[in-house]
């Protein structure tokens, strides 16, 4: 049997040939079978359906909010059917007077708004796994204060109907995630029932989602149907075993739970690897951090040794994403690397390299780079 | 390698019989990568019987007849501007005519002017839809421009003129292919075939189609036909081979591949099929490779002849043989052929990334760091760079140069394993759990070892975790104050050599107090961590003091264990939520005995784990060789 530990999987495994591993061995900070000796994939029951997974394509930015239909999409399990005259909310636990609120209930509640970036935790850098939108809904805050909120609580736990097999586990997991009581107080913390304007989509988590501002979109827990105020923390499997930084130590590793987005900056245009003529192109792009403002963003043409400031198109506010460009005029024939960092308000600026002692895939936000040629 | 058939134009008449033959020239290149194994269609969609038109042409003026000839010979014979301008000529002069626009549309198509094509053809249609032949050719057109749809609807139009061959259907099924509706596709499928039993290409998409649906009954049942039908053609098993390859049905795979290279054996000294015996083998070790038959996979690459495969095959056999060297402890030898590896395929991230494993287990850190740093230059946005120089940062600790990768160990002590199954444990030989989850602990105690310098004698751990189940937390290892940081690393080094290929981190780790007791008398063990475990268990002796039934078993540590009569495991620990109480459920023990020959030489069950129910030939044939006793061995109790 195995001691305690976690092994990459798929390297070059029972079902893995050679050209099958590398995302494999990415994509899961998996648990090894220990005493289980058995590959325990091949005992879980069928999935049901694949979960829906789409990220926006950021080239195609152009302006401040995601359309509805482009907004990225990482959905955990597929998406539950819920009808508005079998769907309630359940507010539970450390609260004075527990609450069961139907969609009218909802609706009837003083109306919050925000322009708020998502972005998922394991957005690769340069990937699409962020986007933005305008979400409208109620305060979270003031649901839990009609509730009575207990002295005693800790955490808010926000439970979503979808529910499947995860990992390797055998038996059915609802997707749940728990904020500090201090966030979920927080006045911009909502529960959404519109994007953009529109109803939520099913895909965004009709017909009510947590928005969670400034926080990876793992927290901002789609087609909710319970809320649970507790006291201790949440020992559930998407607080204890996913969303997890790991820094690797001389022996062990230290861990803290991923929460807060960080400061990043993507390039739009050029593309990678894109075929530029001589002559006057403009640079584009979107920086966002998170609760805090982008202070500024900088290009470097030249692989990093020189940077220029970028022009910022809109005013930067905490949780969403500012747009920027850059104008370039390049004569020169050949081959450039662009690159692309943001400071926040508060001085962080984006990290040239990732940690080097980070094994997690989350809170990706090291320098965008794109490749490309002039001629 | 191309594993497609050629794509043949023939020659056009105007006759029933030429038009038949015309659009019989398969799809083209109706070629549909499906299930990663690409296939052609080299049997003819209709022939003579199936297109046979209507006699429309002699209504056609003299005139027009004769220009239409000249067309048809000069496209015959690759003039195709002359046959353009000749049929354009017959068209001014009778626009009515069907035949003249379904030529032009041949004669356009073959120019690569597909638009242009497909508008004639749709003319012709118009002028005359009752031509089987025109929506044939229409639907392999659009098939070709994978505009699916409309291949289906033109497939089926020509289907309800009539099918007799089968053949519009067969293109209609793979049409749906195309479009991934696999069952959609089956029924098709099924009356092409029977159309036609004895078109291999029907009969290989039924296969593969089938193996899709999971429907294996009727595939292996398909599969005996194809193989009779085609018996001396290695294409055939090949392709057969690759599909079974790609749907992880590894065993009969390998004996498709065995086919092919008999058949190619025997041809040596003739005219060979555009197959290589090389290939045959390359395919071959990548098959053993899965199957985690790394010897064998060797023994494969060994009989390649270098110069008989492409750059990019030579690449692939390099990196098989990289990991497979990897896997058997080879780390040295290893990081030569994948650099190797990685020069024919520069851009391949992938074996970059086996590289760079293959340095730090091979001690070479100079190399995994610089191979890691060009690595994530030229990969920057590849996350898995940066998990690697992760592991590369760690390796260069001090801490960590101090305990280098070594192949002297040896383990020599005893261990339990408690978890929530019923006995014996299913695990043990391939089942799954009996209550599908698994909260198991096992608690190890070296009386005597070392890993390199490092002495390990009197070493005790504890591994706790949830395994299954909605409480897969991740693994907790729980060690005593006295035990130093090059035991853990120790440790960790000898746990990463039982599978090399995966890379192994010990990342919960806790130091506690830890008890290990043994009472001689009744042959109990009992382990204690002070608020997270107790466990108490019992080993089962016969009169003589020799274990009752000892068993074969998949097990890291050895590949015998004895079960144990499980009086008292409880864990109530707040690390990884590690909570229950599963007394009275099962427990085992095994003697430890164990070094690093016996991993290498493979020699232990649990390298061939597959979850597959019950202990498989390897397995079979490994408790044969080493002579292990299984509970099968042990008479029944009599009543």
């Amino acid at each position: 049997m195995l001691s305690a530990h976690v092994e990459m999987k798929g390297f070059r495994n029972t079902n893995a040939g050679p050209k099958r591993n590398r995302r494999e061995f990415l994509a899961s900070l998996a648990l090894a079978a220990a005493a289980r000796p058995t590959e325990l994939q091949a005992l879980r029951p069928e999935r049901s359906g694949d979960p829906l997974i789409r990220t926006m394509d950021f080239s195609s930015l152009r302006t401040l909010l995601t359309p509805n239909d482009e907004f990225f999409v990482r959905n955990h399990f597929v998406v539950p059917s819920l009808s508005l005259t079998g769907w309630k909310l359940r507010l539970t636990g450390r609260v004075r007077l527990p609450m069961e609120l139907h969609y009218t209930d909802i609706l009837a509640r003083p109306r919050h708004e925000g322009t708020i970036t998502i972005e998922c935790a394991g957005n690769d850098v340069g990937s699409g796994g962020v986007s933005t939108a305008t979400w409208a809904g109620i305060s979270l805050a003031a649901l839990l204060r009609e509730a009575g909120l207990s002295s005693s609580a800790r955490y808010v736990r926000l439970v979503g109907a979808d529910r499947g097999i995860e990992g390797s586990s055998t038996v059915p997991v609802s997707f749940a995630r728990s904020i500090p009581v201090e966030k979920a107080l927080h006045p911009d913390t909502l529960l959404a029932f519109r994007m953009n304007g529109a109803l939520l989509p099913a895909e965004h988590g009709y017909p009510l989602r947590a928005v969670i501002p400034g926080w990876y979109g793992m927290d901002s827990v789609k087609w909710l149907i319970g809320i649970e105020v507790l006291e201790r923390d949440d020992e559930s499997f998407y607080m204890a075993q996913r969303y997890m930084a790991v820094s690797l130590q001389t022996v062990g590793s230290e861990q803290y739970p991923i929460t807060r987005m960080r400061v990043k900056s993507q390039i739009a245009q050029p593309g990678q690897g894109e075929l530029l003529a001589p002559g006057s192109h403009m640079i584009r792009g979107a920086a966002w951090a998170g609760e805090n403002c982008v202070a500024k963003v900088e290009v470097s043409t030249n692989g990093g040794n020189d940077w220029n400031p970028a022009n910022l198109y809109n005013e930067s506010r905490p949780y969403a994403w500012v747009l920027w460009n850059f104008p370039w005029d390049v004569q020169m024939p050949g081959a450039y690397v662009i690159l692309v960092r943001a400071t926040d308000d508060r001085g962080t600026i984006q990290p040239r390299i990732r940690d080097s002692h980070r094994f997690d895939s989350y809170e990706e936000n090291w320098y965008h780079s794109v490749h490309c040629e002039v001629r | 390698m191309d594993l497609g058939g050629k794509t043949e134009l023939r020659p056009v008449h105007r006759n029933a019989l030429a038009i038949a033959v015309a659009i019989s020239a398969t799809i083209a290149a109706a070629a549909v990568a499906y299930t990663g194994v690409f296939f052609s269609l080299s049997a003819p969609l209709l022939n003579a019987q199936g297109a046979s038109p209507p006699p429309l042409e002699a209504q056609n003026p003299p005139a027009v007849e004769d220009i239409l000839g000249k067309a048809e010979k000069d496209f015959e014979e690759g003039r195709l501007e002359a046959a353009l301008a000749k049929c354009r000529g017959a068209i001014e002069l009778e626009p009515s005519s069907a035949y003249a626009y379904f030529l032009l549309g041949m004669i356009q198509k073959e120019r690569g002017a597909q638009e242009e094509a497909k508008r004639a053809l749709l003319q012709s249609v118009k002028l005359d839809p009752s031509r089987i032949a025109t929506h044939v050719y229409l639907a392999r057109l659009y098939f070709e421009g994978k505009k699916w749809r409309p291949a289906e609807n033109e497939f089926q139009a020509a289907m309800s003129l009539g099918d007799a061959t089968g053949g519009a259907r067969f293109g209609l099924a793979l049409s749906l292919l195309a479009e991934k509706r696999y069952a959609a596709s089956l029924p098709h499928l099924l009356a092409a075939v029977g159309a036609d039993p004895k078109d291999p290409e029907r009969l290989f998409t039924l296969v593969a189609t089938q193996i899709r649906l999971k429907h294996l009954i009727d595939a292996r049942r398909n599969m005996s036909r194809l193989e009779v039908l085609a018996w001396k053609d290695p294409w055939v098993f090949f392709r057969l081979g690759k599909l079974l390859q790609e749907h992880g049905m590894l065993k009969e795979a390998d004996s498709k591949f065995e086919r092919v290279a008999a058949l190619l054996e025997q041809t040596k000294d003739s005219p060979r099929p555009a197959l290589e015996l090389s290939d045959v083998y390359l395919q071959m070790a990548r098959l053993r490779f899965d199957r985690q038959d790394y010897f064998s996979a060797l023994t494969y690459l060994g009989k390649i002849e270098p110069g008989s495969l492409d750059a990019a095959s030579r690449a692939t056999a390099l990196d098989i043989e990289g990991a497979a060297l990897l896997a058997v402890g080879r780390a040295q030898e290893s990081q030569k052929k994948l650099k190797l590896a990685a020069e024919g395929k520069p851009d391949d991230a992938d074996i970059a990334f086996l590289s760079i494993w293959a340095d730090v287990l091979a001690g070479d850190m100079k190399a995994a760091t610089a191979t890691a740093n060009a690595a994530r230059d030229k990969w920057p946005q590849v996350p898995s760079i940066p998990r690697m120089l992760a592991i590369v940062e760690r390796e260069r600790a001090p801490e960590r140069i101090r305990v280098p990768f070594s192949e002297d160990w040896h383990l020599k002590g005893e261990g339990m394993v408690c978890c929530p199954c019923k006995v014996p444990c299913p695990c043990r030989s391939n089942g799954p759990p009996t209550y599908r989850h698994c909260e198991n602990t096992g608690v190890f105690r070296i009386t005597e070892g070392h890993y390199g310098n490092v002495p390990l004698d009197g070493f005790v751990f504890a591994r706790m975790g949830h395994q299954m189940g909605p409480d897969i937390d991740p693994p907790y290892l729980y060690v005593s104050h006295t035990t130093n940081d090059d035991q853990l690393i120790a440790l960790e080094r000898i746990i990463q050599s039982f599978n090399p290929l995966r890379p192994l981190m010990l990342l919960n780790v806790k130091r506690t107090e830890l008890s290990f007791g043994k009472l001689p008398k009744d042959q109990t063990y009992e382990v204690k961590i002070p608020g997270v475990l107790e466990i108490k268990i019992q080993r089962q002796l016969d009169a003589k003091g020799k274990p009752l039934m000892p068993t074969a078993a998949l097990d890291y540590f050895s590949n015998t264990l004895e079960y144990a009569r499980n009086l008292t495991y409880k864990a109530w620990g707040t690390d990884g939520r590690l909570r229950w109480d599963y007394s009275g459920r099962q427990a085992n023990y095994r003697g430890i005995d164990l070094d690093s020959r016996d991993y290498q030489e493979r020699k232990m069950l649990i390298q061939f784990a597959d979850g597959s129910g019950f202990f498989n030939d390897k397995q079979l044939e490994l408790i044969k060789s080493l002579k292990l006793p299984t509970l099968r061995n042990y008479p029944k109790t009599s009543k």
